[in-house]
Formats: structure tokens, C-alpha cells, sequence
């Protein structure tokens, strides 16, 4: 984290409405190259939505957002549509997403899963291709199940294949939106442990989670999200030993 | 597929007029006019006249086969050039065509039950029951009998066979229909001549060069006597045709008529037997028509969908009202829409390209709500992961979403597959010659709607049942990549928006 960089995330007055509903108000943070954040906070209050606008799988009604130097804002996409699109695009190609459902192509085998996209949208080599989606599979410990289809798996190994997946377009930002949810508990560690090896190899990652011991132990620092709006942003001990906020108190007590 | 493509050519291709002479006419008119005989022949003394005409004018004949109420129709179009199947001049038809001179005469024959004493002319037949074909002579006649309850019927054969089971009271034809009916049914029998009609062969309005030529033709052969010799070959003869011919020039054995009244008697399993390549070569076009439909469906169904589900929001909604149309009409209307209707602006289809096109439209209409329903069953993540991998729209649908809908189609699709090999019967009103039209023509012109049948409909079968298989297997592997599904949480219904 060095102190003069520009911070590889910037979050600017970050707005979302689904018809009259605001369900992000007013959003604004910054994440550095190497972090590794938590987003926390009750069900619904917007946290799968502030992933998915940062994925511009959501079109932001107002503000802007700012990654890896690729400039999106609610006004580019009035003013020049086509412009926004491209610039959606190219941001989604350096972002892996990871889905609570795991959303496997169930027509594929586990390498097939991995391939595709940079194939497809990479015009990458099918040997290429194949060579680094065995070395992912590697990197999550399922070499072996290359040939596997995704029905005859488990729920935790689907979700490191699903890791693997996201990896193979190189991204520089990896989004989780509640990976562990959908997972029998025994399964979780499997894949926070891949989660913790990416950090420690320097991936920024972004985690919407409830998994609050590994939130505690792994999190640079913690976003709390309640209504729509950042209620706290604390490091990672500081919101669990003394939360500044009360409805940040009311939440943790919850949970702990 | 190869072969389907050489064929649409052929087809696009024989709009040449060159050195041919195309001719039509109606086969399931029977005997003796123009029919296939016991060897699937093309036999009949219409048939034998203008093949001498040809012979005149250096022409090589070819033969297009149409409905009767179509024949008019086709000439206008351009299908083909001449019809030769006893036309008559009438108030309808004077100004539709330009008729030659004629080169048959004769009258109208009653015919009734034998056995039946009572009604021996038209006056008898008051208050009484008599099958006509529609647009020939003898309905015109029988115009002036008020009090006589008229059936028309598509063809003598249904007539005569009401006559004989006691629905219809006689049945009034031009003589050379029945007097071969006389032999090939038992059991009727001709009590009344009367009236005249005479045969003009007829071209399309202003093609005076081609009715010019065939003038020429038929006077000549009139002349030499050949027309003679040939109608008499089919025991045609009769007062009112001597009568013509003593006109023209100032001037008859019965041999082919004795041919056929020996075909009506052979064994009966021989000639079901020959029967069958003609059978088989129709249940080829049938199969054509269908595959080549079900590939058009398929494709513009594909394409449909892809717009009505992924385009801007009036490009859509003239996708739904097109859709709508072709779902709400009835395929016999778009394809004479088609067939005869289109040729007004200036498009002018073969007939197997407008059967294989309206079947096409027909049929992806249906596809298209089949591929949504597809679609749609694939779970809106599928299309999320793979746009969050950087996939375009269109990547997601091609490498995601279709692989995988694929599946839920299959069994809807090869349904379809069965249902458009029988609803392709269809075409056969567009002069093209699949299976049902051989049955009726083999059936009208042998009287025997039995065996044949049964032969058609065992036909229709064997082509179904590939498909039938090929739905069962699609469904097990349906229920294999369901367990895929199965073992996931089908996450909630989210909103991508199309960028
Ligand atoms: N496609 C949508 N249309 C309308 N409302 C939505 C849609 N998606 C989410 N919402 C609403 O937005 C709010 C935030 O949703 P979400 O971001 O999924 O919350 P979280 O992930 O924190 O549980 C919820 O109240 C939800 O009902
Ligand atoms: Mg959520």
C-alpha cells in the first residue's frame, strides 16, 4: 500500500434506485491494490447491489467509479451509451465475480468451465488455455477432477472451481458476494483457505460475507452497510472490539 | 442435405421455356383422361394428343401435375404453359385463358344404379339426388334444373361411389369419365346421352404464339387422322366426335380401352405391388418438404426469439405481431398466400420452395415460443457468470445460455418434427406431389381407397418413427443434465441489463 498510488478502487457518491426505492444512497469508499475488504450487513440492505455496480452488472444512477484507472459514471452513460458499454465491458474483463449459487456452466467440464472464457473473449489458444486452466485447477487443489462435470461435485469444490473460473482472466480485482453461503458448514474453511492464499499473493479482493471470524481475521479493514448507506468503515479488530456506530453494535451482537 | 439443395435447384431451374412444351393436368380425374396406369405410367388419351403435338412443334412435353380448381391459376403464374384436361369453354373461363380448337367431342352420360329402372333421362332425376364435379359442364347443365337436389364432388370417384351406396340417387358426367367408370366400379350403369361438351386445350391470355402453334398442331393431326386413331384406341368414340371430325376433314378399334378394362381385372396384389416405388419416390418429397421445413423453422426460430427477447423494444413488437399473424392464420392460407399470392409483387416461388417456405414460417412461429420457453429455463446466473466473465451479450447466448436450452427444446422440437411430416400433406395443394397426393390419385384413378390408404399410412409412419426415437432419446438426456440443475440452488431472479 504505498501512500502515493491511486488507490486501485474509487467510489464517488455512488447512488442506486429500483423504481422509487433508493437502495444505495449516497456511497462512498476507497480500496487500495492488495487489499483484502469485507462488506458486512443485515440481509437486503444492498451489499449483492454494491458489488454488482461495481461489476456494472448494475447501471449506477448517479456517481462514479473509478478502477484500475477505467472511468465509469452515471453521466457517461446518458451522454454517450456506446461509450459507457465499451467501458463497461472492458472493466468486466479485469474483474472476477464469485456467486453465492456458484453459476457453473453445467454443460461443460470442470476444465471446459475455466477455458472458456479466455477463448472466447481472449481469442486465447485452446492449448493455451488448457495449460493455465489445469494450473488454476491446481492452484484450488482439484487437478484431479478436470473432467469432472459440475453436478458431480461437491458445493465447496464447485466454489474454488468458480474461484479458478474468475481467475483465468487474470483479474486484478476478485468480487465475492456471499461465496460461503450456499456451502455446508464443514466446506467453508476449503474455500476461505483459497481465499486467504490469494491475498497472501497479493489479489484484491472484496468480500460480501457472514462469515464474521474469517471477516475478523483475514479483512484489511471492514465495511459495515446498513440501508443502503456505509454506516462504518473500521479496521478489522476496532469494529468488533468497539463499534463506533450503534446499529454496527446491534448487528455484531447478532452475529457473535 | 447435399441432395435437398440440387433439388431446390432443379427446381429454380426449370422455369426455362426453350424447347419444351409444359403442360398440366389433373391426375385424380382418372381415367381415361390423363392418369397413371397399373405400371405408374403416364397414360390417357389427353396424354397421347398433346405428346403428338409435341412430336409436331419439336417440343419436348413436360408434365406438371395440379389440382383441378388450380389448373387456371398455375397457367396464369407461369407454372407451366398449356392444360390439357378436358377444359370446356364456359362464362367463367372464356375470358381467364386462350382456348384452341377442340380436339375431342362428346355428351354427357347419367349414370345410375344397375338394377335401378326409374330414372331413364334428367326428367326423371327431378326431386332427386345427382352427384356433378364442380366447374364441369354437367353442373352447368344441371344449373337449369331447379327442383334437382346437386352435390358437386373434387372428383368422379366420389360421386360414383355415392351413386352405388344409395346416397346419391345418379351421377352426370362427360362420357369418357363414365364410361371408364362404368368398368372399373360394377354395378352402374349409363341410361342417358344427351348435350354436348367439347376439349380445348388452353394457354395463358396473350400467348398467342403457343396457342397459334398448337392449332397449327392439332389441325394437322386432326387431318392425318392421329386423333382419331388415338380416341378410338380408347373406344371414345362416339356420334358427337365423328360428327366434329367430319367438320374439320370430311372421316376408329378398341385397344387401349381394352388395356384398361384388363388392368381393372389383374390381381389385385400386382398392382399394389407396383404400386410402391411411386409411393416410396412420394414419400421422398415428403420427407423433403419436412426436413427442409423444419431447418427453415429452426433457424428462423432461433432468430426470431433472439429478437424478441434481446432487441430494442419496436423492432420487438413488430417480431410479436408477425408471430401473432402466422400463429392465428391457418397454414392452407398462408400457403396459397404464398403460392398464389405472392407472384402479384413480382415474387414468383416453385412449388417446393413455397411449400418448404410457408411450412418454414408456420412452423418457427411455434419454434420461436418453444426456444423462449428454452431460454427462459436456464437460470438467469447462467447468463450473469458468463457476462461477469467479460462475455459479450451475444458470447453469453452463443457458448451459455442456447448450449444449455438446447436441451429443453430437443423433445418440444422433435414433436414438432413428426407433426410437420404429416401437416406437409398440405403442400400437395401447390402441385407438388408427396404422399397424400399419390394416394388420392392413385385411389381416385384405380377406385380403391383401402389398400392404398393403408400403404400411405404406413408410409407416414416409417418417417415418424426416426423422430419418435429420436424424442425419447433426447428426453433421457434431458433428465441427465436436469440432475445438473438439481444439485444447485437455482438463485434468485436477478436483472441484467442489456449493455
Ligand atoms: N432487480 C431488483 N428489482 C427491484 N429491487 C431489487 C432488485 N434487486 C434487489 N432489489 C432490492 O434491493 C435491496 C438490496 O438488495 P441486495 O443488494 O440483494 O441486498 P443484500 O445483498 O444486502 O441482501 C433489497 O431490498 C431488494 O429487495
Ligand atoms: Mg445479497
Amino acid at each position: 500500500m504505498s501512500e502515493n498510488a491511486e488507490p486501485l478502487i474509487q467510489v464517488r457518491n455512488l447512488s442506486k434506485h429500483y423504481g422509487e426505492a433508493a437502495v444505495l444512497e449516497n456511497i462512498s469508499f476507497n480500496i487500495e491494490s492488495g487489499d483484502l475488504v469485507s462488506i458486512i450487513g443485515p440481509s437486503g440492505c444492498g451489499k449483492s447491489t454494491l458489488l454488482r455496480c461495481l461489476n456494472c452488472l448494475e447501471i449506477l444512477d448517479e456517481g462514479e467509479i473509478c478502477i484500475n484507472g477505467t472511468l465509469i459514471s452515471s453521466q457517461l452513460a446518458l451522454v454517450d451509451d456506446a461509450m459507457f458499454c465499451r467501458r463497461a465491458h472492458q472493466l468486466r474483463q479485469s474483474i472476477g465475480m464469485v456467486f453465492q449459487s456458484f453459476n457453473l456452466f453445467p454443460h461443460k467440464t470442470l476444465l471446459e468451465n475455466i477455458m472458456l472464457a479466455p477463448m472466447v473473449v481472449r481469442k486465447q489458444s485452446r492449448e493455451l488455455s488448457r495449460r493455465q486452466g489445469m494450473e488454476l485447477l491446481d492452484k484450488v487443489g482439484l487437478a484431479n477432477f478436470y473432467k469432472r462435470h459440475p453436478w458431480s461435485i461437491s458445493g465447496g469444490q464447485k466454489q474454488r472451481v468458480a474461484i479458478a473460473r474468475a481467475l483465468a482472466m487474470n483479474p486484478v480485482l476478485m468480487l465475492y458476494d456471499e461465496p460461503t453461503s450456499a456451502l455446508d458448514p464443514e466446506m467453508v474453511e476449503e474455500v476461505l483457505q483459497v481465499m486467504r492464499n490469494l491475498d497472501r499473493d497479493g489479489m484484491t479482493q472484496v468480500i460480501v460475507s457472514h462469515e464474521m471470524k474469517f471477516a475478523r481475521d483475514a479483512s484489511d479493514y471492514i465495511i459495515y452497510v446498513e440501508g443502503g448507506k456505509i454506516v462504518e468503515i473500521s479496521d478489522e479488530d476496532e469494529i468488533f472490539i468497539s463499534p463506533k456506530d450503534e446499529r454496527t453494535k446491534r448487528f455484531l451482537k447478532r452475529y457473535m | 442435405m447435399k441432395r435437398f439443395l440440387f433439388f431446390i435447384l432443379i427446381l429454380f431451374g426449370s422455369s426455362t421455356y426453350g424447347d419444351e412444351l409444359r403442360w398440366a393436368a389433373d391426375t385424380e380425374s382418372g381415367a381415361p383422361s390423363v392418369f397413371y396406369d397399373g405400371n405408374s405410367q403416364l397414360a390417357g388419351f389427353e396424354k397421347e394428343i398433346i405428346e403428338e403435338v409435341c412430336k409436331e412443334l419439336d417440343k419436348a412435353p413436360i408434365f406438371y401435375q395440379n389440382d383441378w380448381a388450380w389448373l387456371i391459376p398455375g397457367l396464369d403464374h407461369g407454372l407451366y404453359d398449356a392444360i390439357v384436361e378436358g377444359l370446356f369453354r364456359s362464362e367463367e373461363n372464356k375470358d381467364a385463358v386462350l382456348f384452341s380448337i377442340p380436339y375431342y367431342a362428346c355428351p354427357l352420360s347419367l349414370l345410375v344404379r344397375e338394377g335401378d329402372e326409374e330414372i331413364k333421362s334428367l326428367e326423371h332425376c327431378r326431386k332427386k339426388k345427382v352427384g356433378v364435379l364442380c366447374c364441369s359442364r354437367p353442373r352447368i347443365v344441371l344449373k337449369e334444373y331447379e327442383d334437382i337436389e346437386v352435390f358437386e364432388y373434387p372428383n368422379e370417384h366420389g360421386a360414383l361411389s355415392d351413386v352405388k351406396n344409395g346416397r346419391l340417387d345418379a351421377a352426370l358426367l362427360d362420357y369418357p369419365a363414365a364410361m371408364y367408370s362404368t368398368i372399373a366400379l360394377k354395378g352402374l350403369k349409363i341410361v342417358n346421352n344427351f348435350d354436348s361438351v367439347e376439349y380445348l386445350m388452353a394457354v395463358r391470355k396473350g400467348n398467342y404464339a403457343l396457342i397459334g402453334e398448337i392449332n397449327g398442331a392439332l389441325l394437322k393431326l386432326i387431318q392425318n387422322g392421329k386423333v382419331q386413331i388415338i380416341v378410338s384406341k380408347w373406344g371414345l368414340t362416339n356420334p358427337l366426335f365423328d360428327a366434329y371430325i367430319a367438320k374439320m376433314v370430311g372421316g376408329s378399334g378398341a385397344d387401349a380401352r381394352d388395356t384398361f378394362e384388363r388392368e381393372q381385372s389383374s390381381s389385385k396384389f400386382q398392382k399394389y405391388v407396383k404400386l410402391l416405388p411411386i409411393f416410396a419416390k412420394a414419400a421422398l418429397v415428403t420427407l423433403e418438404v419436412s426436413i427442409c421445413g423444419m431447418i427453415v423453422a429452426v433457424a428462423l426460430g432461433l432468430v426470431l426469439v433472439l429478437v424478441k427477447l434481446y432487441s430494442p423494444r419496436w423492432i420487438r413488437f413488430i417480431v410479436t405481431v408477425a408471430v401473432e399473424i402466422i400463429r392465428g392464420t391457418p397454414l392452407i392460407v398462408q400457403l396459397f398466400f404464398i403460392f398464389y399470392g405472392l407472384p402479384f409483387v413480382g415474387i414468383t416461388l416453385q412449388p417446393l420452395v413455397a411449400g418448404i417456405v410457408a411450412l418454414g414460417i408456420n412452423y418457427a412461429a411455434y419454434e420461436s415460443e418453444n426456444f423462449r420457453a428454452g431460454l427462459e429455463a436456464v437460470p438467469s446466473g447462467q447468463m450473469e457468470a458468463a457476462r461477469a466473465l467479460g462475455m459479450s451479450q451475444w458470447q453469453s447466448l452463443r457458448y451459455v445460455v442456447i448450449p444449455q436450452a438446447f436441451c429443453f427444446v430437443l423433445p418440444p422440437l422433435t414433436n414438432d418434427f413428426i407433426a410437420i411430416i404429416k401437416e406437409s400433406s398440405l403442400v400437395s395443394l401447390i402441385t407438388i406431389v408427396e404422399l397424400t397426393k399419390t394416394y388420392t390419385t392413385v385411389a381416385s384413378s384405380s377406385f380403391d381407397f383401402f389398400i392404398p390408404g393403408i400403404i400411405v399410412a404406413v408410409l407416414y409412419l416409417a418417417l415418424g418413427l426416426p423422430f419418435v426415437r429420436l424424442a425419447k432419446l433426447a428426453e433421457k438426456y434431458l433428465a441427465l443434465e436436469k440432475s445438473a440443475y438439481r444439485a444447485k440452488r437455482i438463485p434468485k431472479k436477478s436483472h441484467i441489463n442489456a449493455q
